[in-house]
């Protein structure tokens, strides 16, 4: 059993740092006489599928080798596990696009009524249920602390006003929308909270009075008037909210009561945070506020014919990707938050890449638009092309790519397995990582997907594992059921979650042989 | 088999295709969308603005000669809460604190108007957009509201004019004045009192009096009031106008995306904004400011969805034909700037036709040289424009270089690609998807192989002939058949880069009119003169006007109204914006849902 240390600091209270600190706390208090860290859960997610050849491990469950595209994870076999064979093909979004409804099966694992009239294609697919963050977030104790979730993108550019595609997590809360499909009609989604693009947002949100100082008087004074007097705005919109609530027709009520609801999560942390007396905090590393100038790109960009650019992305999508991770990575050092999304681009990816397609050596090209040059799923899936003509060089570009991102994902991730918590456990070991993909291939196929799930040793989770269910297809629900196991800390997490949940049960079950309780 | 299965693009509607070939499903039912649903209503008297039970007429509308059939009724919406847009947002807090402090906050949060945000159709169109306050979009408003307070208290006496040591009379009256516009309409009393208590518990915090009004000034500029627009009406349950205020707001952000100036305050606290012939006049005044023209002037530019230009590849090594000179040299830009400049001139001092039909372009010496036009004086330099007239194979909007080049491959344009833009942003007809069965792409792909070397037009008769293709093609094909004329980066041809000659005379498609056309230029007349064209646009401004987009259609009820008062009129498009904000449509809600 590790024994904790109580570092104080004071800090000016603003959003987030501090309550999640302070709720660190107390829980950490609760854990200290034989607990492990807490439980975190991010999800994660990688662009536009696989190419199965090039991706399956050979070799048993096991003892198996890495693939050339899983290469960039070898020192961190022991903490994934890597699973293929996973369908989405039995959800429903009518009308929806590959990429676009794609996206919010893979992360709600719930069927939907159809796709957003917003002006682009039609094929905007919208969210049937809560995404498995806020599931988690909502119905796993101890999960939700300080600012409650962050959700990160690196780069925002689509094919056409989609919003699905660049938004993993959906809201308890549903609207009422104008559909594209069905057309004419009105349909529920489920509300989407779409990602901060800027790593300096992000970390201003998180640690906004965040002041390494001594604990002193003064410091706890300033700290509570700010507290009180941001409570008092907080109140106050409350209060408007709901005088606009008593004269607003019924059809407008959820719109309040979004609005309502993120105030109130704020203020409500304020308000216990006061009631405590104080601001103290635990020893953390409060990161530098990274570059402001580093942010996401955004637009529209439906350029499938334009694969080409002039210039490349690869080096600013690294540096905007691995800020976010680092923001989060604090903040869950911190305690400010215990769930987190984290995206590098939209599965309409319109980052370049240069060098990666042998035809043309010193160009640079674009992900989604490249990835439709060809649409047969044998292509994709087939033995890997060799030779430098074009559909070679378009395979090539297609696995560089992907392996781009497993390199990078992989720094990322050995930042988490080198950072400690307050307790000094692997921040890694005590976070479950499902890295998630919203397509099969670039064909489009629902499946097989691929998945895998990173960490969460310290809560049970077996790494080191491969699966296929290629023949025998596990539904993606499944990797989220697993996940759940190790969060909740119990083998049958169906039995936890509760029924109205909208995720799709039917043949659903954890993965076997992937958790076992943590032995102490 | 490998194959480009489908190379997309988008203009407005769905599944746009642009691919050296390109084939869209087959049996497709791609036809005006006829089909709006909108809300049925149960009765209500056209043209009246009266708050009965349910509003706007149902199924049809006066017309000269009797009635005329429509879809819906004339009022489209219930009582509801509209979220400002973030530009919205932008332009509300440039009209309360400086243009230094504006600025940082377009800056900082990428909400001002050169932001890409600021440019969708209608305006919360963009994916970082939503109808909603949810927590992401929260805390942007929240860190732009207590961003607004800190600017407060660090400027004072220059946003207070309280002095450095405000008393707490001239700072509460600062609290309530500077609400008051920030609500765009006078406070209750209860609204005060709630207000005046933030200031007075920041104060028992800090006993001093800046900071009470920061904190006042961070809780206005995060209170609903600012960051929606009611459409209540009197009684949000009730069918009925929208109050005065309500309409003065919904108005000036129509026309201006900023909040109403004092002469539309006036006239909401005087109660004469209740009648067309009242409201009228605002739109006519608000019309001839340089922010209304330039707001309306950016809506059309995303319509057409021209902000493509700036990043749309073109490959210019491509165009070369063997010299070192590269033809698209400075004609993005200039391109770019003479589509700003055509809708400056066109669309205030034509009718609205003149968008398809004018003769006029502004040219600088790059443009006037890509166009084969001869300036008697040429501009000093190529930021210089000048208004010219365009040679007989041009006309309006359709054969500009930055229209063609934004709807076209980098290389070779597109027949299919242009042909369901028009359709879609001209005709409002609803483009098909590209197909997905294997059966037909294996079909298309043989059909590649075999036109491999054929010319554009046999790929429109093979096309527009063949089954399954002949279903949705007959449709469109032929509009980007007759612009084969202009190459990908829009230079006029006659010949194709096989030296066949090219031939641009199409049968129109029934949606627009269905006669023949020897070229583009007498497509475009005939296409402007259909009455679907109006329809069109009057539909899809009226979608714009109502933000978040009713299911309106060119044959919705209130579409229509739009369009035969504007066809009663000079047809220009101040008249058909006058028209949409006299309208049932904008000035009246349908009774909202009981809690």
């Amino acid at each position: 059993m590790k024994s904790y240390r109580f570092a104080r600091r004071s800090f000016l209270a603003g959003v987030g740092g501090a309550f999640g600190l302070t709720t660190m706390l107390d829980n950490l208090v609760a854990q200290a006489e034989g607990a492990g860290s807490p439980a975190r859960f991010m999800l994660s997610h990688f662009p536009i599928g696989t190419y199965r050849q090039s991706f399956l491990p050979t070799g048993s469950q096991t003892d198996f080798t890495l693939s050339p595209i899983l290469a960039p994870f070898q020192s961190l076999m022991s903490d994934m596990i890597v699973l293929y064979g996973l369908t989405d093909s039995h959800l429903r979004c009518p009308g929806g696009g590959g990429h676009e409804a794609g996206t919010p099966f893979t992360t709600t694992c719930a069927s939907a009524q159809g796709t957003r009239a917003n002006g682009g294609e039609g094929d905007d697919g919208t969210a049937g249920g809560p995404s498995f963050d806020q599931i988690f977030l909502k119905n796993v104790p101890g999960l939700k602390v300080g600012a409650g979730f962050m959700n990160t993108l690196a780069d925002a550019r689509v094919d056409s006003l989609e919003t699905s595609t660049q938004c993993l997590s959906y809201d308890y809360q549903t609207r009422s929308i104008k559909a594209a499909n069905p057309a004419n009609t009105n349909i529920v989604e489920h509300q989407p909270l779409l990602p901060e693009l800027s790593p300096s947002k992000a970390f201003a949100t998180l640690f906004t009075g965040f002041m390494p100082g001594g604990n002193t008087p003064a410091n706890n004074e300033a700290a509570l008037k700010a507290l009180r007097s941001r409570k008092s705005v907080l109140d106050y919109s409350l209060r408007e909210l709901e005088r606009v609530r008593t004269l607003a027709p019924g059809s407008e009520v959820a719109k309040i009561d979004a609005h309502a609801a993120a105030v109130r999560d704020v203020e409500m942390q304020l308000q216990d945070l006061i009631a405590k007396g104080g601001v103290s905090t635990m020893d953390c590393p409060v990161p530098v506020a990274p570059d402001a100038s580093l942010k996401g790109q955004t637009g529209s960009k439906f350029n499938y014919g334009n694969e080409s650019t002039s210039t490349s992305d690869e080096d600013a999508h690294e540096k905007i990707g691995k800020a976010h991770a680092a923001v989060l990575l604090a903040a869950f050092q911190c305690d400010i938050i215990r769930v987190a999304t984290f995206q590098w681009s939209p599965g309409t990816n319109h980052v370049s890449f240069k060098g990666l397609y042998p035809a043309t050596p010193n160009g640079s090209f674009m992900h989604h638009p490249m990835s439709h040059r060809v649409g047969d799923q044998g292509f994709f899936n087939g033995p890997p092309l060799t030779g430098n003509d074009a559909n070679a060089s378009l395979y090539k570009f297609l696995v560089a790519v992907n392996t781009w991102y497993n390199q990078k994902m992989a720094d990322v991730l050995t930042t988490f397995k080198n950072a400690k918590d307050a307790l000094g456990n692997s921040i890694l070991d005590y976070t479950v990582i499902p890295y998630v993909t919203e397509v099969g291939d670039p064909s489009h196929a629902r499946s097989p997907k691929a998945s895998m799930i990173f960490g969460g040793k310290g809560l049970g989770l077996k790494g080191g594992q491969f699966m296929n269910f290629q023949g025998n297809q596990r539904k993606q629900v499944d990797v989220y059921l697993t996940c759940a196991q190790a969060l909740l800390q119990n083998a049958d997490p169906l039995s936890v979650l509760p029924k109205d949940e909208k995720f799709d049960r039917s043949g659903a079950s954890p993965i076997n042989g992937l958790w076992a309780p943590p032995t102490t | 088999m490998k194959y480009r299965a489908n190379s997309r693009a988008t203009a407005l509607g769905s599944g746009v295709a642009i691919a050296g070939m390109v084939f869209v499903q087959a049996a497709c039912t791609a036809s005006v969308d006829a089909n709006g649903m909108g809300n049925p209503g149960t009765g209500g008297t056209s043209g009246s603005m009266g708050g009965s039970s349910a509003m706007g007429s149902t199924g049809s509308i006066p017309g000269g000669n009797g009635p005329i059939a429509c879809d819906g009724s004339t009022v489209t919406d219930s009582k509801r809460l509209v979220r400002l847009s973030f530009h919205q947002l932008s332009n509300t807090i440039h009209s309360l604190f400086d243009a230094t402090f504006g600025h940082k906050i377009d800056a900082d949060f990428e909400i001002g108007p050169e932001a890409a945000i600021a440019r969708t159709f209608p305006p919360l169109a963009s994916p970082r957009e939503q109808g909603i306050i949810n927590k992401p979009i929260w805390t942007t408003n929240d860190q732009i509201a207590a961003a607004a307070g800190a600017y407060t208290l660090a400027n004072l006496n220059a946003v207070t004019a309280c002095g450095a040591a405000p008393t707490d009379e001239c700072a509460q009256g600062f609290v309530k004045t500077f609400a008051e516009k920030a609500f765009r309409r006078p406070l209750t009393e209860a609204e005060v009192t709630s207000l005046l208590t933030v200031y007075t518990e920041v104060k028992t915090q800090y006993t001093t009096v800046p900071e009470a009004i920061q904190h006042s000034v961070y809780a206005i500029m995060q209170s609903p009031q600012v960051l929606y627009r009611t459409e209540f009406g009197a009684d949000a349950k009730v069918a009925g106008p929208l109050t005065p205020y309500e309409l003065a707001s919904e108005l000036s952000y129509f026309l201006t995306d900023a909040p109403p100036d004092p002469a539309l305050l006036e006239a909401a606290k005087a109660n004469q904004l209740s009648t067309p012939a009242q409201i009228a006049p605002h739109v006519d005044r608000i019309l001839a400011t340089p922010t209304a023209r330039k707001n309306l002037e950016g809506a059309m530019f995303s319509y057409f969805k021209l902000d493509n230009l700036a990043s749309v590849k073109i490959d210019d090594e491509g165009f070369t034909n063997g010299t070192a000179a590269k033809p698209y040299t400075g004609i993005r830009e200039s391109s770019y700037r003479e589509a700003e400049l055509f809708f400056e001139k066109t669309l205030w001092s034509t009718p609205l036709e003149g968008l398809l039909t004018s003769k006029k372009t502004s040219v600088n010496t790059t443009l006037a040289a890509f166009y084969g036009i001869t300036l008697a004086s040429p501009p000093a330099d190529e930021n210089t424009f000048v208004e010219v007239d365009l040679p007989a194979n041009r006309a309006g909007l359709l054969t500009q270089a930055g229209f063609l080049a934004s709807n076209s491959r980098p290389d070779v344009p597109s027949v299919v690609a242009r042909g369901l833009v028009i359709n879609a942003a001209l005709l409002c007809a609803t483009n098909p998807p590209f197909p997905t069965d294997q059966a037909t792409l294996d079909k298309i792909a043989a059909a590649k192989t075999q036109l491999a070397d054929a010319s554009e037009r046999a790929h429109y008769e093979y096309r527009t002939s063949t089954p399954p293709c002949l279903g949705c093609h007959l449709n469109f094909d032929a509009y980007g058949l007759a612009l084969d004329t202009y190459d990908a980066i829009g230079r006029y041809r006659t010949m194709d880069p096989q030296g066949r000659p090219i031939d641009p005379s199409v049968k129109l498609p029934s949606t627009a009119g269905g006669g023949l056309a020897k070229d583009t230029v007498e497509m475009e007349s005939q296409i402007a003169a259909t009455p679907g064209f109006a329809s069109c646009v009057a539909k899809n401004m009226l979608n714009w006007a109502l933000v978040e987009g009713s299911q309106l259609t060119p044959a919705s009820c209130a579409a229509q109204k739009v369009a035969q008062g504007f066809s009663a009129g000079d047809k220009t498009f101040s008249t058909m914006l006058r028209e949409i904000a006299v309208s049932e449509a904008f000035t009246n809600r349908n009774a909202g849902a009981a809690q």
